[in-house]
């Protein structure tokens, strides 16, 4: 059942918006029961017996943390960390390994053909914070429901953003759910808004993207303007698909009164890769420094050990994304221009008297995009044919576009890089960003304009939706 | 609550009352227009098609008592009171999805349930068919929505998307076109059906003897039932129909449809599959167990249905419905009344019907009889640039796995390859189906239909001695054009048209290739004779071919008798 789904919009939503508004005559339990049940159900929906590893997963990590925390346990703690990855490690990169473990041994292992939980990635990250922040005290426990409503809450559950368990611990615990008129404005705007991206933007796009990587996939020779125009088609469709999503999770959050982080800040306008890091899958990037980065010793240890950190969270972000050493070199290619980005900013400061930092402001940009554009190609290339794509991009014969094909590719790109992002636009902020207030015409405001204006989106989104089968949200697989 | 939150509650409930409004006039309009508008017109909003009319007949008609089945019952009233429910090709799961759709919100009457054995076909033992899926399926309001259905929200939605990304493609293609594709197609459609009245001059009784016997043996092919003990899904929905209809009191009454004497003949033949005969007792014993009553056309005494009351070899045309569903109905309930011969009533129409004696069904006159020279010049002089296909068999068509002999091609190019190491290819298709006006819809474009193989670009490589280079030698080209063919991965669809588009690696050794635009048939018994059995069609329009080098188009050697035009 996907946000984008008819059985989503039409029944799951609103019925799970007004359980949870009754539930509120119970008091505040009645609403984190109701809300849990939706959630169960919305995962079951997916998989059904993997709701049960889910709540598994709870239990132990609730009750370990628990028992941990009370002795200090580091060893607990450690265990518990273990476990959550082991999990992780079996349902996701079992098969990886054994392939990997094939093709260097030349000894045919049996595949493991183990079914990928949905959303383990996200609900494994989000427990090991929590673990991490409870043994440092910088979370409450919670109940075992509040815990529980934290980590499978529907909006959140599936692909983020995700969230620490600090964010909305305090919520949970003194109010609950508060599904309000005041909150549902707000949260409906940015929910339709989100819809709208995903089925009018997303979708279309991959109506280009798709074929011409699947020609790529079938090894046939592609034309550089056909793998050009694939290329920067998928760059817009992940981050309209992705940021859609977050949009959405965090409009159903506000209606249900809880107020979830900001994932995505406008990435394509990064001045820098350090830049896009804070602005693309902002939560990850969080969760990658402060449990990885940070405790592999971050920057103290000198500038080596942080190239090296650098390039090990980055080659770990990718394996996070999917089982493959495709998703590891997209990894290791962030990480390699990450490490470039900062010797970079080391160099403009400290050592020439150069005017970098003027260079870098007109030309970071641009570089900044053309790099993570071409980082897509082995993101979204099968197996390896990420080198005739590249090949095609770098070598291939150059043909006049499909008009159509460069108008909807203007389009977006007028868009990802010209306009206010959705969360300036509603002037979303979370715990962490102090943004700077979009203060533009196009601000959202209760006022009548924006009724029409997000009603016009969120119909015309819900026809399309009803219309035909949506495209699942690319960071499902992950 | 502050000021600041009373404003935001504010917001909220306009919204919400913007958004319920707008959703009001989007189902009233759907109804209006499915209200007023009876005659099919392509290009209107929403255009009509049998799938729509008969969802919208299911959700909206009030009437307690029905007739469902396939193309057989179809979805015109023979009967006084009574609705008919039925849809082409329908699969007995959808046959349950319409009860079920139906009786929601009241309890069932009379109802009379067809069970000929076509409908427990092996084409039949599926969910999806002849719907798209999901239909009737979001219905859990307090009253029947429109809106919701797939098949009418999919035709809004393709006004919606003049909103997203497709919106400069849109633009474009509207600024650039000569004339609105779907404009040009709507007009000299019904052009073309004018054109068509002065050759409906055959009737299937005056098919050549043997021509029946080939016609109902193709029939016969795709309607046998799936061999199997215990019958397949297709039973089980088909029972498990019945038992919600009893379970919920209704007054049931099977029956089955006449059949033409070939085709009748051909069932009980000694060499007939015999999964005729097994289904046949299997309907009776379940009729006996349930306590139903189960009126085979045969024992109605009906005697031998005239070949003129018939259509094609299994399905009546007007006078034979007339007849046959009075029978029905009096020997299934007291009390009721069969309407009067709209038929005979409704003269300006039988050429497109196909119904009274003397004319003939819109199929399979004009290929039968040499009118179709004619008509395709004269179709040729409407649409200059548009090419138009018959096709054999609009479901059930087989997956390709090779070109040519099996499919019909709309146009077909030779180009001598000067360089190029890379074609691609693109074109506009249509698909188009046509069923009686009495079924309210002789002119359909579901949105289904592309997805069963009906329509590709298909293309092949010669070396300079004019030897066809194997598939062997392009597998990944093979490959594409079976992807191409079997799924919507290189097919985008905008509104009713597809485009579809084809890229291939020129292999080593090529000199030439040739192209062609196809549209699949699975029943090559009638291919044999240059005859077609079934009702659909497949427009082409705008082809191009783009190579990344030189190409030459070498003077075409298409002799092929169903183009009609050129690019």
């Amino acid at each position: 059942m996907l946000f984008s789904s008819a059985e989503f919009l039409l029944f799951f939503l609103p019925l799970s918006l007004l359980a949870v508004s009754i539930a509120r005559l119970g008091g505040r339990r009645a609403t984190l029961l109701v809300a849990l049940l939706f959630s169960g159900y919305f995962y079951a929906n997916f998989h059904a017996p993997y709701l049960l590893l889910l709540f598994i997963s709870i239990t132990i990590n609730y009750f370990g943390a628990r028992s941990a925390c009370q002795r200090r346990s580091k060893r607990g703690l450690a265990a518990l960390i273990l476990f959550n990855l082991a999990l992780l490690a079996t349902f996701k990169y079992a098969d990886f390994t054994t392939r990997t473990v094939s093709a260097l041994t030349n000894i045919a292992l049996p595949a493991m053909d183990v079914a990928l939980p949905l959303a383990i990635s996200f609900f494994t990250f989000q427990q090991i914070a929590y673990l991490v922040d409870l043994f440092h005290n910088d979370t409450r426990r919670g109940t075992y429901l509040e815990y529980s409503v934290f980590v499978v809450l529907f909006p959140q559950l599936i692909a983020g953003p995700i969230v620490r368990h600090q964010y909305v611990a305090d919520t949970l615990h003194r109010v609950g759910l508060r599904p309000t008129l005041d909150n549902l404005g707000w949260g409906l705007s940015l929910f339709a808004m989100g819809l709208a991206k995903k089925v009018l933007l997303a979708d279309p796009l991959a109506a280009i993207a798709d074929p011409i990587f699947a020609l790529n996939a079938d090894g046939l020779t592609l034309s550089a303007t056909s793998a050009w125009c694939g290329l920067l088609a998928y760059a817009l469709q992940i981050y309209f698909d992705f940021s859609a999503y977050s949009d959405m999770a965090i409009g159903i959050g506000a209606m249900l009164g809880l107020r979830l982080p900001i994932n995505f800040l406008s990435p394509y306008q990064a001045s820098g890769i350090i830049d896009f890091w804070r602005r693309w899958h902002i939560t990850l990037s969080e969760f990658l420094r402060d449990y990885l980065y940070v405790p592999l010793g971050g920057n103290r240890r000198g500038g080596l050990r942080r190239y090296a950190n650098l390039m090990i969270v980055m080659l770990l972000g990718g394996l996070w994304h999917g089982a493959d050493w495709a998703f590891v070199l997209w990894g290791g290619i962030h990480g390699l221009l990450l490490c470039l980005n900062h010797a970079y900013r080391f160099a403009a400061t400290r050592l020439t008297g150069l005017p970098l930092g003027s260079i870098a402001t007109f030309l970071g940009p641009p570089l900044t995009f053309i790099a993570v554009v071409l980082a897509w190609v082995p993101f979204r290339a099968n197996g390896l044919q990420w080198i005739d794509y590249y090949a095609a991009l770098s070598g291939g014969e150059w043909q006049a576009p499909a008009v159509t094909d460069v108008l909807s590719l203007t389009f977006g790109l007028l868009l990802v890089w010209c306009c206010p992002n959705s969360m300036q636009i509603f002037g979303h902020t979370d715990h962490r960003h102090a943004m700077v207030p979009y203060t533009g015409k196009l601000g959202w405001r209760p006022s009548w304009i924006w009724v029409i204006v997000s009603s016009a989106l969120l119909l015309t989104a819900l026809v399309s939706a009803l219309g035909g089968d949506p495209n699942e949200f690319i960071y499902f697989q992950f | 609550m502050s000021a600041s939150d009373t404003r935001q509650a504010g917001y909220a409930v306009a919204m919400v009352v913007t958004i319920s409004l707008l959703l009001c006039a989007i189902e009233v309009s759907i109804r209006a227009v499915m209200s007023w508008d009876w005659t099919p017109h392509e290009g209107d909003m929403l255009g009509l098609t049998t799938s729509r009319a008969v969802i919208h007949k299911t959700l909206t008609d009030t009437r307690r008592n029905v007739v469902v089945g396939d193309s057989h019952v179809g979805n015109t009233d023979y009967l006084d009171d009574f609705a008919f429910l039925g849809r082409g090709g329908l699969t007995p799961f959808e046959l349950g999805r319409i009860v079920r759709a139906r009786y929601r919100l009241d309890s069932p009457g009379r109802v009379i349930v067809e069970a000929g054995p076509q409908l427990f076909a092996e084409n039949r033992e599926s969910d999806w068919r002849s719907f798209v899926a999901g239909t009737f399926e979001r219905q859990h309001f307090p009253l029947s929505l429109l809106f919701v259905e797939p098949e009418f929200a999919s035709a809004l939605a393709d006004w919606a998307k003049l909103l997203g990304a497709s919106l400069p493609r849109n633009l474009v293609r509207a600024a650039t076109a000569a004339e609105p594709a779907l404009q040009a197609a709507n007009r000299t459609f019904q052009d073309y059906w004018d054109s068509r009245l002065p050759y409906h001059e055959v009737l299937y009784a005056d098919i050549d003897p043997g021509v029946r016997q080939i016609l109902a043996r193709a029939r016969l092919a795709i309607q046998t039932p799936a061999d199997g003990a215990k019958g397949g899904q297709a039973w089980g929905d088909f029972v498990h129909t019945i038992d919600w209809l009893q379970a919920h009191n209704a007054e049931i009454c099977l029956t089955r449809a006449p059949v033409a004497p070939e085709y009748e003949a051909m069932m009980a033949a000694p060499d007939a599959p015999p999964s005729y005969s097994r289904q046949a007792r299997r309907l009776d014993e379940f009729a006996r167990s349930r306590g139903l009553s189960l009126h085979d056309y045969t024992e109605l005494g009906l005697g031998a249905m005239p070949l003129d009351h018939y259509f094609n070899a299994d399905h009546m045309n007007g006078f034979g419905r007339d007849a046959f569903w009075e029978v029905v109905a009096k020997a299934c309930f007291d009390g009721v009344t069969a309407r009067p011969l709209l038929y005979s009533l409704d003269i300006p129409n039988r050429g497109i019907e196909g119904g009274t004696p003397g004319t003939a069904g819109p199929v399979n006159d004009w290929e039968v009889r040499g009118a179709h020279t004619a008509i395709r010049t004269g179709f040729s002089k409407i649409v200059p640039a548009r090419a138009r296909l018959p096709s054999a068999s609009s479901y059930g068509a087989e997956t390709y796995s090779q070109f040519g002999p099996a499919g019909w091609w709309a146009l077909s190019r030779l180009f001598r390859l000067d360089g190029a190491r890379q074609l691609e290819f693109q074109v506009m298709v249509r698909p188009q189906r046509y069923q009686f006006p009495r079924d309210l819809a002789n002119l359909q474009a579901d949105r289904t239909y592309l997805a069963e193989d009906d329509a590709f670009i298909a293309v092949r490589f010669f070396t300079p001695d004019g030897e066809e280079i194997p598939l062997s030698a392009t597998a990944s080209y093979s490959r594409g054009v079976i992807h191409q063919a079997a799924t919507r991965g290189e097919t985008r669809h905008d509104g009713n048209w597809y485009r579809l588009e084809h890229r291939v690696a020129v292999p080593n050794g090529a000199r030439s290739a040739e192209v062609a635009l196809v549209a699949t048939d699975g029943n090559d018994r009638v291919h044999s004779l240059g005859l077609r059995a079934g009702n659909a069609a497949i427009l082409f329009d705008d082809f191009y071919v783009r190579a990344d080098g030189a190409i030459a188009a070498i003077d075409t050697a298409t002799n092929n008798d169903a183009v009609i035009t050129t690019d």
